[in-house]
């Protein structure tokens, strides 16, 4: 039996060739550590001079200028005999990435406020013995106690919570970051990675997009002007950040504007840079890297001596997967989608920490729980599809709400319970129903009924129905939820998301027409209540208001329905105040109780059922 | 000894019996005890975590609400500023010298709006280079001690005292004799 020791936090590590980053389990939930500059992700960039070491942006600051003391991508030495002379010392690979990993560490202390003595970090898949050795050399060298060195990939693969999953499973991790390329094969069985193949190319990367999109602004900005923005440490480093943005807007936009006012300027003036960047444009810029992203997927699944029908989820890694055509080649390549819902840049070292989380002892498989695909919920009036647990609550949950009848009288109701994300109840898909009967009878919106849903650690559904007048309760358990493929789940959030629009549509429809009915009920009521205190005159004008509310309902716009709801309600509100005044004059404080009493009534109905059929 | 073996292994005999019992029918009372406030304990730390993972769900959405309604009472106040451009552009061909004062007015009402979040520019000219506060572009001879900035090519800014941008800088070294 192991006991947790609570001395000192296991971190989980990315290191990174251009990037690293640190992740550590919170509440049962890997969190990216922001380092001491505010930011997610550190350059993997040590300086290195008279003896002051910095690390990340900060050494970067200084890399243009005093590039013989900067160290970059020292990730591709690891593992060699190579040495790193600075001022006359020579330096180990181990000891120039324990310099970043110690710069991680302070970061993560920081951040945690207190020691960390654990780490799990990862390595590519690719990496032998000795450059594995080399890496766990380094985390000593920082002062961390490396529990374990994992696969890139397979942290990956722990962060999307791949070793929840009981079947077995081949895995593609497509993995493009901004300096390399690695394509990995993984095969999950019984909860245990096993690497199958690996292919990719080392020199790689979003980088070299980025350098692309400069030279073709650079490009058209000498053949306009005659001048060579190259020469221009300014101009390029503006350049260089508008190349990114670009890049990076064209993942969502289909064109952008690459503005730079006051780049350069020549004897006739200020220049400024005011290009349209498409995104077609964009993919012929790119189309030679796209194609040198082919063949490492071709030969990682013949290495693994599978076709790409036998992949059964391709996951992406490194912020290049952004791109569309990115994963456009993907989809053409395998044949399905990448799963990107980790963020890219994010995912190895939140895996990391799942790792280092497992190791340490926080995270018990008791307290590894499930989410709801699809959230579930209940048919109320005029059958619309109302949620009482949203989708991705994690369970066991527990939620209940209190609702009423439709219609005067009514002495049943039924509660139809279904999954789904649409907004009208008959496009989800039903699970259940049951009836609760012998309600009392009473004016619509007088009863109250919570409805409680109880989701178990199984995924089971008990549903329940309780009177509160009477106590009286009804329930049903429903063991089906879970039961949805995948695809189905997922074809199930797509449908509501092309239905969006329309459904919002109905769904605004049908509240006002709800609205309408409630509000011409009570009217009415109020209106026979006191029928004795209403002139003639008031009650035509009431009357009209109330069939104008009716036409527009019949007629079916929402709009409309509601302006005509708010005029209603305007000359409702007169005889109200007439009321009151009347009873202020009178100080007859019982009828004033009675008002205020039915107007509570009204706050407590949340929604009500549609009638019992 | 002998006996004694033999009663030992007995004993033993008896006692695995009685483990199997235990293990197919848990009969004893305290056993069923037991597992029932097991099972009900983890159900309450289970439920708890879930809990737990739920609250900090709706945390989530709940900051990223904030974001964006800190967003906006900034935005708001940087639209004056907007306008102002709007009315110096159109001007800017019949007035050339008042729109310059215009424009320089408008940079102040930014400078000032940003300061009052927390916005300060980073000293540089002259200042000797820090790499948390610069990143150098281009290092140049000069009599002036080595690692002075020589000139700014793009401002850098502070927020609440942290590095927002970071100031682009030329610096100094030393001279070849």
């Amino acid at each position: 039996m192991t006991t947790k020791t609570t001395s000192g936090t296991t971190i989980g590590i990315d290191l990174g060739t251009t990037f690293s980053a640190v992740a550590v389990m919170e509440g049962g939930k890997p969190t990216i550590i922001s380092n001491a500059e505010g930011t997610r992700t550190t350059p993997s960039v040590v300086h290195l001079h008279e003896k002051e070491v910095t690390v990340g942006q900060v050494a970067r600051n200084q890399a243009i200028v005093d590039p013989s003391h900067t160290i970059r991508s020292i990730k591709r030495k690891m593992g060699t005999n190579e040495k790193i002379e600075i001022d006359g010392k020579d330096y180990t690979p181990e000891e120039i990435s324990a310099m970043i990993l110690q710069k991680l560490k302070t970061d993560a202390e920081a951040y945690l406020g207190q020691p960390v003595k654990n780490a799990v970090i990862t390595v590519p898949a690719y990496f032998n013995d000795s450059q594995r050795q080399a890496t766990k050399n380094a985390g000593e060298i920082a002062g961390l106690n490396v529990l374990r060195i994992i696969n890139e990939p397979t942290a990956a693969a722990l962060a999307y919570g791949l070793d929840k999953q009981n079947n077995d499973h081949t895995i593609l991790v497509f993995d493009f970051g901004g300096g390399t390329f690695d394509v990995s094969i993984l095969e999950l069985g019984q909860g245990v990675f096993e690497v199958k193949s690996t292919s990719g190319d080392n020199f790689l990367g979003g980088d070299d997009i980025d350098q692309l999109i400069m030279d073709y602004i650079a490009d058209i900005f000498k053949k306009s002007t005659g001048i060579n923005l190259h020469n221009d440490a300014t101009a390029v480093q503006r350049l260089k950040e508008a190349a990114e943005k670009a890049k990076i807007e064209l993942s969502t936009k289909t064109k952008v504007e690459i503005s730079i006012p006051f780049i350069t300027a020549d004897k006739n003036g200020p220049k400024h840079i005011k290009e349209e960047l498409t995104r077609a444009k964009f993919e012929s810029l790119i189309a030679d890297i796209l194609r040198r992203l082919e063949t490492p997927v071709k030969n990682a699944l013949r290495d693994a001596n599978l076709n790409k029908d036998q992949i059964h989820r391709v996951l992406f890694v490194g912020g290049s997967t952004r791109i569309p055509s990115v994963q456009e080649l993907v989809k053409r390549l395998l044949g399905k989608e990448g799963d990107k819902s980790v963020n890219p840049d994010e995912a190895v070292a939140l895996g990391a920490a799942v790792q280092a989380g497992v190791l340490s002892g926080e995270v018990k498989d008791v307290l590894l729980l499930d989410v709801t695909p699809l959230s579930l919920g209940i048919e109320t009036l005029g059958g619309v599809f109302t949620k009482l647990i949203e989708r991705n609550t994690t369970i066991p949950t527990k939620k209940s709400q209190i609702f009423s009848t439709a219609a005067d009288n009514q002495t049943a109701v039924t509660i139809r319970v279904a999954q789904g994300e649409r907004s009208m109840f008959a496009d989800n898909k039903v699970l259940g129903q049951f009836d609760l009967v012998g309600i009392p009878p009473a004016p619509r919106g007088i009863p109250q009924v919570e409805v409680a849903f109880d989701i178990d650690t199984n995924g089971i559904v008990h549903v329940s129905a309780k009177d509160l007048g009477t106590g009286k309760e009804h329930k049903i358990k429903i063991t089906g939820s879970g039961s949805l493929s995948k695809d189905e789940i997922e074809r199930m959030r797509e449908e509501a998301k092309n239905n969006e629009a329309d459904d919002a549509k109905r769904r605004a429809k049908i509240d006002a027409e709800n609205n309408a009915d409630s509000v011409v009920y009570q009217t009415r009521k109020v209106l026979e209540e006191f029928k004795d205190k209403v002139d003639e005159s008031t009650k035509k004008k009431i009357e009209s208001k109330i069939k104008e509310v009716e036409d527009a309902r019949s007629a079916g716009d929402p709009d409309d329905i509601n302006r005509k709801i708010d005029e209603l309600n305007k000359v409702v509100q007169e005889i109200g105040t007439k009321v009151y005044q009347e009873a202020a004059a009178k100080q007859q404080a019982s009828d004033k109780g009675k008002n205020e009493d039915s107007n509570d009534k009204d706050n407590v109905v949340d929604a009500e059922f549609k009638e019992k059929k | 000894m002998v006996k004694d073996k033999e009663n030992d292994s007995e004993v033993k005999q008896v006692e695995a019996e009685q483990e199997q019992k235990q293990q197919t029918m848990p009969e004893c009372h305290n056993c069923t005890i037991k597992d029932q406030t097991i099972a009900e304990l983890t159900e309450l730390v289970q439920r708890t975590q879930a809990n737990l993972e739920n609250y900090r769900k709706q945390m989530e959405k709940r900051i990223e609400e904030i974001q964006q309604t800190a967003a906006r009472s900034i935005i708001i106040q940087l639209l004056p500023a907007l306008d102002n451009l709007d009315l110096a552009l159109r001007s800017a061909a019949a007035h050339p010298e008042e729109f310059i004062k215009g424009v320089a007015m408008i940079q102040s009402q930014l400078q000032v709006m940003l300061e009052q979040q927390g916005v300060q520019p980073i000293m540089t000219t002259n200042q000797k280079f820090d790499p948390h506060l610069h990143e150098a572009l281009l290092k140049e001879e000069s009599a002036l001690p080595e690692n002075t900035i020589l000139e700014e090519f793009q401002k850098g800014y502070l927020l609440h005292g942290r590095v927002l941008r970071h100031a682009r800088v030329k610096i100094s070294k030393k001279e070849k004799k």
